[in-house]
C-alpha cells in the first residue's frame, strides 16, 4: 500500500535530508518546510532556501511499544524493539521544532533537555524503494 | 605507467556502534574462523549508504571545505543497498553535494575502496577540484559458514584535491593476477561464496601484493623500511602477516587494530584502516597501504604525513566511535543481518 | 438568529458488531430517538448532516446517502461531515446554524462508525490517515504516539504523575460499567492501568480507547416549536469550534489544545456562563492524557491542575464537573464519526433526568469533541428546558 508515494516522499526530501526551510526575506520568519506563503506574514514567494543546523535538544518524547508503530515499520520494530520517537527542538534562533525517531539510544535513556544530532538513516522500505532520512541520537562528542 | 600524485585535504569514518565478541559467535557454532576480537554490526536502520554518509559528512567538515567545490564522488562497496542504482547520487543528494558532481561507483570486488580512491585521484589529479572518496562495506555470507565469523562494517572517507593538504598520496600501483575465483558473490545473491582452497588463495593473496607492493617501491625509489605504519588487508588480523616477508616489511610495523576491533570490512577496509593511521601518525611519516580483491587484484600505495587533522568537537574520530560501544548477542546479530527471515 | 433546542436522542450499543451494517447501526440509533419524542414523522426531518471518518474505506463516498436511506429519508439533503474524531460535533454545529438561520425547522445530526471488521495491517494504516503524514507518520508513530508526547511534556512542565492520569480510566470504567451500552463493563483498578503493556510510553493498552463499531443521532427543531415534540427539550445555548495545525511539532505548546481552548472561549462568551457553572460534561478522552487537558482547555480547573484534579476526584459524579459519566471514550466506546453526537447524547440524557449515572438537578451541560490531536475541536453547552 503506498500511502506515501515516491513523488511525494521525493518533494519532502530537501527537509527529510537536510532540514532545507524557507527563510522569508521580508519579515525573516524561517518556515520548516518552505511554503507558498509565508506562515507569519503571509506574503507569497518570499523565501530563501537555507538549511537547518542538525542539532538541537529534546522537547518532548514518546517509546513506541508494540502495536502503535505504522505498518510499515513493523519489520524494523522486529529488528529494534521499543524505539523513540522526539519532538526536537532545534538549535538555531527561532528554535524550529522537528518531529524525529530517535536512534542510537535506549529508549528508556531518553530525557527532555538531552542534545542530540541529525543522521541519515533508514526510515523504512517500500515497494522496494529504501526510503532514507534524519533520525537524530544522543550527541557523540570527542572526549577532550 | 603514469603515478596517480594527490594531496589528502581532509579525512573521516564511521563505525556503528553495535559490536559482538568473537566469543559469542564462537559459542554458538562451536567454532570461530579469523583472529579477530570483535567487530562490528549495522544497527536495524543502517546500511552501507547511510554508513558512507556519515564518514562523508565527517570528512567534509574535517577538511573544512565547501560541498559546493566537489566534483566527483568514488564510491568503494562490495554490498550496496541496490545492485542497480547509483550509492554516489544517493551520497549527494543526503550531502547536498552539486548535481553537476560525477558520481562513481565501484562494486568489483573487495577492494573497490582502493579502486575508488586511485581512479577518483586520477581524474582530480588530471582536471582539478575536489574528490570526495567513500568505502563503506559490510559484507555478509551465509550464517553457517565460517568465512561469516569476521564480516565487520565500516566506512571511511577521504577528501582529495590538487592543493596542498594534510597529508600526500605519493603514487600507487596496482597488480592484477588471473586467478579462478576465491571469494565472490553472484548477481542476485547477497552471500558471499568462498571455494575454501586456502592455499590456492593464500598464493594469489601473496602474489598480487607481492607484486603490487614491488612495484609501487621501484616507482618511487623506497624502501620498505621507509613506511612507520602499514596496512595490509585481510580477512583477519592474521592473514596480512603472512605476506611479510615477501614484501619485506617488519612485523612491528603492521597495524592491525582495525580489523581487530571492527572485522573484515572489504572495500571499506583499506580506507578504515588508512583513517585510523592518519589519526596517529606524525608529521614527516610514511603510510603504507594494501588491498586486495578477488579477481584478483592488488592496489598499494603510499601516504606521506604532513600535518595532523584539527580535532573538531562535533566530528567524531575513530576512537570515539570505537569507544561507543554496546555489545549484542547472537540473537540480536541475526536480527540485525536478517540471517533469519523477518518477512515472507 | 433562532435559538436551537434538541428534541430528542438516540445511540445503538458501543461495541463490536462486526455482523451491523452502517445502516443498521444507524437505524439502532434512530429507533431509541423515537421512544422519546411525540407527534413525528421521519418526513418531518429536513436536512441530515451526518460525521464519519468512513474509517475502512468500504463507504468513503456518500456515507450520508446510505444511512438517510436507512431512516426512510430518502431525499432530504444530506452530507457527510468529517473532522476526524470530531466530525459529528461539527455535524451538530451545521444542523444548530441550519435552524439558527431559518433554513431548516427540524434537522438530525449523527454520526457512524465501523472499526471492528477490518484487517489488524489496515486498522494501523488507518490510524495514519488523519494525522501529519510526512514527519509525525514517518518517524513512526499513530495517535497514541501522538498523545504521548503531550503526556511526556504535560508531566515535565507540571509535574503531572502518571497516575493521575491513568485515573481517567478507572473512573470512565466505573461509570461504563453502570452503562448497558458501553462497550465495556468492567472496572479497572488504578495498578491495573500502570502495569500494562506500553503502547506509546507513558500511556499504557489502557490509557487508550478501544476500536468501537457506533452510531447516534440526535433531532433538533427551531425552538418555537420544541414543546410540540417533547416535554423536555434541551436548548443549545453556546457553541464555539476551532482548529490548529495539523502537525504537533508546528504548534506553540504541547500541553494545550488550541483549538478546544479557542472553542470554549467561544462557547462560554455565547451562552453567558462561566466554567464553574458547567455541572456536568462530556469531554473527549480518546486518551487519558487528553481527558486532563480538557480539565484545562475547557477552564474547569486552573492550567497545569489537571493532574490534581483528577487526583481530588473532582471529576466524578459527586465532584466539582462530573465528567463522562457514561464511559466517556475510554469504556463507552469511540466510534469515530459517532463520538460528537454520542456525548451529546449523554448531556442529553443527563438534562432530561433520564441517565443511568444521574447527576441530580443538572441543568446546564458541556460537550467537548476533538479532531485528531487536536487539529479541530467543537464544543457545545446545552441547557435544560
Amino acid at each position: 500500500m503506498a500511502h506515501v508515494s515516491i513523488p511525494s516522499y521525493w518533494i519532502s526530501l530537501p527537509q527529510k535530508y537536510r532540514l532545507i526551510a524557507g527563510k522569508c526575506k521580508d519579515c525573516g520568519y524561517i518556515n520548516f518546510p518552505p511554503e507558498t506563503l509565508c506562515g507569519k506574514c503571509s506574503k507569497p514567494k518570499t523565501q530563501e532556501l537555507i538549511e537547518l543546523p542538525g542539532r538541537g535538544t529534546i522537547y518532548t518524547y514518546t517509546i513506541i511499544g508494540r502495536g502503535a508503530a505504522p505498518p510499515e515499520f513493523k519489520k524494523m520494530q522486529s529488528k529494534s524493539g521499543a524505539y523513540a520517537i522526539a519532538v526536537v527542538e532545534l538549535d538555531n534562533e527561532q528554535k524550529n521544532k522537528v518531529n524525529v525517531q530517535l536512534t542510537d539510544c535506549d529508549p528508556y535513556k531518553v530525557e527532555i533537555g538531552m542534545p542530540v544530532t541529525a543522521v541519515f538513516r533508514i526510515i523504512y522500505e517500500q515497494e522496494d524503494v529504501i526510503r532514507y532520512g534524519l533520525k537524530f541520537r544522543p550527541e557523540l562528542k570527542n572526549p577532550k | 605507467m603514469r603515478m596517480t600524485k594527490i594531496e589528502v585535504c581532509g579525512y573521516g569514518c564511521y563505525i556503528p556502534r553495535f559490536r559482538i565478541k568473537r566469543e559469542e559467535i564462537q559459542n554458538v557454532w562451536g567454532h570461530f574462523e579469523g583472529k579477530i576480537k570483535e567487530k562490528a554490526v549495522m544497527g536495524y536502520d543502517e546500511d552501507t549508504t547511510t554508513m558512507a554518509v556519515e564518514a562523508a559528512k565527517n570528512a567534509i567538515a574535517n577538511a573544512k571545505v565547501k560541498r559546493e567545490d566537489i566534483s566527483v564522488i568514488a564510491v568503494g562497496s562490495s554490498s550496496p543497498p541496490y545492485a542497480l542504482r547509483s550509492m554516489a547520487a544517493e551520497l549527494a543528494m543526503a550531502i547536498g553535494i552539486s548535481q553537476n558532481s560525477r558520481f562513481l561507483d565501484f562494486k568489483e570486488s573487495e577492494k573497490a575502496g582502493t579502486t575508488a580512491l586511485l581512479t577518483c585521484s586520477d581524474i582530480i589529479a588530471n582536471q582539478g577540484g575536489l574528490g570526495l572518496v567513500v568505502g563503506s562495506d559490510a559484507p555478509i555470507s551465509i550464517a553457517s559458514d565460517s568465512i561469516e565469523n569476521a564480516y565487520g562494517a565500516s566506512a571511511a572517507a577521504l577528501i582529495v584535491g590538487k592543493s596542498k593538504g594534510l597529508a600526500e598520496l605519493e603514487g600507487s600501483a596496482t597488480a592484477s593476477i588471473e586467478f579462478i575465483a576465491d571469494r565472490f558473490r553472484k548477481d542476485g545473491s547477497l552471500l558471499v561464496e568462498d571455494l575454501g582452497i586456502p592455499q590456492y588463495y593464500q598464493m594469489a593473496y601473496t602474489k598480487s601484493i607481492q607484486q603490487a607492493v614491488t612495484q609501487l617501491l621501484g616507482n618511487l625509489g623506497l624502501k620498505a623500511t621507509d613506511f612507520q605504519h602499514v596496512f595490509i588487508q585481510g580477512h583477519d588480523t592474521q592473514e596480512p602477516t603472512r605476506v611479510l616477508r615477501k614484501i619485506g616489511v617488519d612485523k612491528t610495523k603492521l597495524n592491525t587494530n582495525t580489523i581487530n576491533l571492527i572485522g573484515d570490512t572489504a572495500a571499506a577496509s583499506v580506507l578504515t584502516g588508512l583513517v585510523g593511521l592518519l589519526e596517529i601518525a606524525n608529521p614527516g611519516e610514511r603510510i603504507l597501504c594494501v588491498s586486495y580483491g578477488s579477481g584478483a587484484g592488488s592496489d598499494a600505495f603510499s601516504v606521506l604525513v604532513k600535518e595532523k587533522q584539527e580535532i573538531l568537537e562535533n566530528v567524531p574520530i575513530m576512537n570515539t566511535y570505537l569507544e561507543n560501544k554496546n555489545f549484542i548477542d547472537y540473537n540480536q546479530y541475526l536480527k540485525f543481518k536478517e540471517l533469519i527471515n523477518l518477512e515472507s | 438568529m433562532k435559538n436551537v433546542a434538541i428534541i430528542s436522542c438516540g445511540q445503538s450499543n458501543f461495541g463490536s458488531f462486526v455482523e451491523k451494517t452502517y445502516e443498521d447501526l444507524f437505524a439502532d440509533a434512530y429507533l431509541e430517538s423515537l421512544k422519546h419524542i411525540k407527534n413525528f414523522e421521519a418526513s418531518d426531518i429536513e436536512e441530515a448532516f451526518i460525521g464519519s471518518l468512513a474509517f475502512g474505506g468500504s463507504q468513503l463516498g456518500n456515507m450520508s446517502a446510505l444511512v438517510t436511506d436507512s431512516i426512510n429519508v430518502v431525499g432530504i439533503p444530506a452530507a457527510r461531515v468529517e473532522n476526524a474524531c470530531g466530525s459529528s460535533s461539527f455535524a451538530f454545529r451545521y444542523a444548530v446554524h441550519s435552524i439558527m438561520s431559518g433554513q431548516n425547522k427540524i434537522a438530525i445530526a449523527g454520526g457512524v462508525e465501523k472499526m471492528q471488521d477490518i484487517s489488524k495491517k489496515s486498522r494501523l494504516w488507518w490510524f495514519g490517515v488523519a494525522g501529519d503524514i510526512k514527519w509525525e507518520r514517518l518517524s513512526g508513530m499513530t495517535f497514541p504516539g501522538n498523545y504521548a508526547l503531550m503526556a511526556t511534556r504535560h508531566m515535565y512542565e507540571f509535574g503531572t504523575k502518571k497516575e493521575d492520569i491513568s485515573r481517567c480510566a478507572v473512573k470512565n470504567h466505573k461509570y461504563a460499567a453502570m452503562n448497558p451500552k458501553a462497550q465495556f463493563r468492567n472496572e479497572i483498578t488504578i495498578e491495573q492501568v500502570m502495569k500494562a503493556p506500553i503502547v506509546a510510553w507513558p500511556l499504557t493498552v489502557f490509557d487508550c480507547c478501544p476500536l468501537t463499531d457506533g452510531a447516534a443521532i440526535t433531532i433538533l427543531c427551531d425552538a418555537e416549536i420544541a414543546k410540540k415534540y417533547t416535554d423536555t427539550p434541551v436548548y443549545v445555548i453556546g457553541m464555539g469550534a476551532g482548529t490548529d495545525h495539523l502537525a504537533l511539532y508546528r504548534r506553540e505548546s504541547l500541553t494545550r489544545i488550541e483549538a478546544a481552548i479557542k472553542a470554549s472561549k467561544a462557547a462560554y462568551q455565547m451562552a453567558k456562563v462561566e466554567p464553574k457553572e458547567i455541572q456536568v460534561a462530556e469531554v473527549h478522552d480518546c486518551f487519558t492524557i487528553a481527558e486532563i487537558l480538557a480539565y484545562e482547555d475547557c477552564g474547569f480547573c486552573k492550567k497545569g491542575e489537571g493532574g490534581l484534579f483528577s487526583h481530588e476526584g473532582q471529576a466524578e459524579v459527586g465532584g466539582k464537573t462530573p465528567i463522562n459519566t457514561g464511559g466517556g471514550l475510554k469504556a463507552k466506546g469511540h466510534p469515530i464519526g459517532a463520538t460528537g453526537v454520542s456525548q451529546i447524547y449523554e448531556i442529553w440524557k443527563q438534562l432530561t433526568e433520564r441517565h443511568q449515572n444521574q447527576v441530580n438537578g443538572a441543568e446546564i451541560g458541556l460537550t467537548h469533541n476533538v479532531g485528531g490531536t487536536g487539529s479541530a475541536a467543537a464544543i457545545h453547552i446545552l441547557k435544560r428546558g
